[in-house]
Formats: structure tokens, sequence, C-alpha cells
């Protein structure tokens, strides 16, 4: 088999909630190249007819909605970077307009009422349904100009601020070689867990797992083919593990782990066999691993897993089920390697 | 009295819109005669049902696409009624609906009117 590479795989062993999306490459850097799409929507065809023109010629894609309904609809579809709203329509009006549009879009989309009306209660009430800002009637165009300029890039800005923000927050959380959690993500969630498995009084597993005779293998290999099995390595993790729930991270150096809420003993070493079953179907060379007797005992990589299942409650602590897991992976280590073992406290979990 | 037609507010919109001032002027003015007429019926008639909510809302529009095309005097007729309708007052409603569509008529007049631009 042959390496994969690293842009290849998938961020799907990463938990939903921290790091969701494609965040390695946004879209709203590609978006503050392209024209700004705006949003029009007024029941005045005088009007509209206006907006679409000279919104045209400053450079703005435009697209009308002639009612507040219409207006819903079109948002939806388009998109918009930003939406420039009549106060006054038939049926929903541009306040209730603005106010079910911001709720719809979960991101903050700049909205600027034009209203007829300048008084205080209409600029009171388009500040309160979420406007950013608003123009009155007759529309003097060189304000409104740099009023949509600045709502534009403001808007833009933060959309850029955003996804850099969420990329930071999805490489602080990625080992970078394999693309799994990190280390860090890895004690955050297990904390997280933990902690509901505890509220829940529901058991949880973990997984700890070592690639057999690594040193040897990176000596002789060298450290480029060491990285390219350990990313082989990472993918059988990955096809393996499934549910949305489970989280499967790099521990360090040669070690993996997989944090399995909700699952008992039996569940847990069947997920331990079948990866230490995949990655011995990987067929990945290594003529420099254990022997008995001056004779190798095996001609590829290998792992060794120690699987521990808890119940949490109250003299266990969360270091317990690490501590469990990682004797282990020792007891599996010292009786060959290439194999599981299993260790495990309270009655729930069948334990020892 | 307001200026039946403020040249400087309308050009100032006809070249928002681009291109050729007096073809700018043609399209928008079909717009205008497409819901004006309706607007000024629905005035009209709210005037004479003191319909109060048809009034204000007919009133409303047709002063916002007014002022836009600088017939000051029409808008202000328009916020006028607008301000009546909203206070619910019963009173010279139908005096001001006749103003108000007189208005419209010299309005359109000095639209058409070649020498406008």
């Amino acid at each position: 088999m042959s390496p994969v590479p690293l842009n290849d795989l998938p961020l799907n062993a990463l938990p939903g909630n921290a790091l969701s999306g494609n965040a390695l490459s946004g879209n709203a850097s590609a978006r503050a190249k392209a024209a700004a799409l705006v949003l029009v929507a007024d029941d005045d065809p005088v009007i509209r007819k206006l907006l679409e023109s000279w919104l045209r010629q400053d450079g703005y894609r435009v697209v009308v909605a002639t009612n507040g309904a219409e207006c819903l609809s079109c948002f939806r579809q388009e998109q918009p970077d930003l939406v420039l709203l009549d106060a006054l329509m038939p049926e929903l009006n541009g306040f209730d307009c603005c106010q079910a549009l911001l709720r719809q879009a979960g991101l903050p989309v700049p909205v600027l009422i034009i209203t007829g009306l300048e008084d205080q209660d209409s600029i009171d009430r388009a500040f309160a349904a979420g406007a950013m800002d608003y123009i009155t009637k007759p529309i003097r165009w060189p304000v409104l100009r740099h009023r949509l300029r600045l709502l534009v890039e403001q808007a833009r800005q933060q959309a850029l601020m955003r996804e850099e923000h969420q990329q930071l927050k999805t490489l602080a959380m990625t080992d970078m070689l394999t693309n799994l959690a990190n280390r860090r993500c890895f004690d955050l969630e297990l904390g997280k867990e933990w902690r509901r498995a505890a509220r829940e009084r529901c058991i949880i597993s973990l997984v700890m797992i070592d690639i057999d005779s690594f040193k040897p293998y990176n000596d002789n290999y060298g450290h480029p083919q060491g990285d390219r099995a350990l990313q082989q390595v990472a993918q059988a993790l990955r096809e393996n593990i499934h549910r949305p729930g489970d989280l499967t991270a790099r521990y360090g150096g040669e070690e993996f782990a997989i944090v399995l809420p909700g699952t008992p003993r039996r569940g847990a070493t069947y997920v331990a066999e079948r990866i230490r079953q995949a990655v011995w179907r990987l067929q990945i060379p290594h003529l420099f691993g254990r022997q008995r007797g001056g004779v190798l005992l095996r001609d590829r990589v290998t792992i060794s897993a120690g699987v521990s299942s808890i119940l949490p409650q109250g003299e266990f602590t969360q270091g317990a089920i690490l501590d469990l897991a990682d004797r282990a992976l020792y007891q599996a280590k010292t009786a060959g390697g290439n194999q599981i073992a299993w260790l495990g406290k309270s009655e729930a979990s069948g334990a020892d | 009295m307001e200026p039946l037609i403020d040249r400087a507010q309308l050009l100032e919109s006809l070249e928002a819109m681009g291109g050729e001032p007096a073809e700018a002027l043609a399209l928008i003015l079909d717009l205008y005669s497409e819901d004006a007429p309706q607007l000024l019926g629905a005035i009209v008639q709210g005037a004479a049902a003191a319909d109060f909510e048809q009034l204000r809302f007919a009133a409303h529009s047709l002063k916002s696409s007014s002022a836009t095309l600088g017939a000051h005097r029409l808008a202000q007729l328009c916020q006028q009624m607008e301000h009546q309708a909203h206070r619910r007052e019963a009173h010279n409603l139908s005096a001001l609906a006749q103003q108000l569509q007189a208005a419209y008529q010299a309005t359109w007049a000095a639209f058409r009117d070649p020498a406008l631009l």
C-alpha cells in the first residue's frame, strides 16, 4: 500500500463540536475577492430600479425582491453580503423582515434599512431589529456609497477573522502528521466524556495503541518512512472508528488513543482487535522487529492495544482509566506484542 | 409652497442610474406611471372611506418615489396625508385628497415637459 498523502486525510476523526466543517480551506477569503452581492427589497418599483442601476454601476452584484416574504426566500438562496431593506412594505415590513432574516442567517449579515420616516421611533425600531445602519429617503447617493462600502468591508473583515479563528482552533486540536486529533484535543475530550459518563452513570472505554518495535523501524528505515507508517496506521484507525461520539487521537510518538463513550468491555475489545487486524493487513514491511531465538517473529508493522473500561464512580478519577489502559497495553507488550489486553473496574464492566 | 419639481434632486437620481439623463428619465417615468396612479386611486378611495391604514400606506409609498424624483410638492402633500392618517384625523380628508390629485396631474405634466432637463 502506498503512503497516504497528508492532505488527503479527512478530519473525520475530530469531534464535531470543536472542529466541524472544512476549516482548513474556508471561503471567506475567496469571497473577499468577488464583487459583493447586495439584496435589495423595496416594494416601490422606482426606488428599486434606481437602487439596482446605481448599485450595478458602483460595481456591486444585485438581486431584487419586491416584498418582505420574497426577500426572505431570496436571502436563503443567494446568501448576499449585504441587505438593503425598505422599512415600509406591505405584509412583512422591513423591521420584521430584518429580524427574521438575521435569525435564519446565524452569522451577522449587515442590513441597512431605508426609511422614509425620519422619526426616532423608526430609527429605534431599525436598530432593535438588528440593522447595522439606516438611511432616509430621498436617498443621498454619495452618503449611501460610503455606508455601503464600510458595511461590506467590515462584514468581510469579520468573516475572514471568523475563518482564521476557526482555522487556528482546528490547528490547535490537530496532529499535523496524521490529521487525527492531537494530545491536547484528546485530554480535553476525555475529560468531557469522563464527566458525561459520570453524570449519566454510563460506562466508558479507552483504547491505548502502540506500534510494536517502532524504534528499530525508525532506526532502520529512516524517519520519513516512519512518518509514512504512522500515517498509514492512523488511516487504519480512522477507517475503523465510525461512531460520531468516538474520538481517535495521536497520543504521542507512536502511540494512539481512542475514547469510546458508552462502550463496555466487549465492544471496546472488538474495536481494538479489528484495528489490530487492519494494521496487520496493511503489510507494512518491518524486518527489524522482535525476535525469538534469533528468528524474526513477524515480517511487518503490528500494534499492541491496551483496553480499559470503567463506570465512573466516586473513587475513580479520570486518571484511572488512562492508568488502566496503560497497564493493559504493557501486558500486551510483555506478552509478545501484536495483541490486545483488557483491564477494568466496577461490576458493570465485568471487572477483574 | 414647495417647488413642483426640484431639478437638482431629480438630476441626482437620474445620475445615480447612469447613462443619458433623458433615457434614464423615460425609464424611471415608465416605472413611476405604473404605480403612482394606483396609489393615487388608493388615496382618494381611502380618504372617501376614512380607511386610515390604506391611506397611510398609499400616501407613504407615493411620497417616497415622488421625493426621490424631486417631486417635492406632491411629496409634501403625501406626507401631510400620511401624518393625518397616522393621527386618524378625518377632518378635511377629501379636500386634501383633491389637492393631492391636482398636484399629481401638475407633476406628471411637468415630468413630460421636454424642457424639464
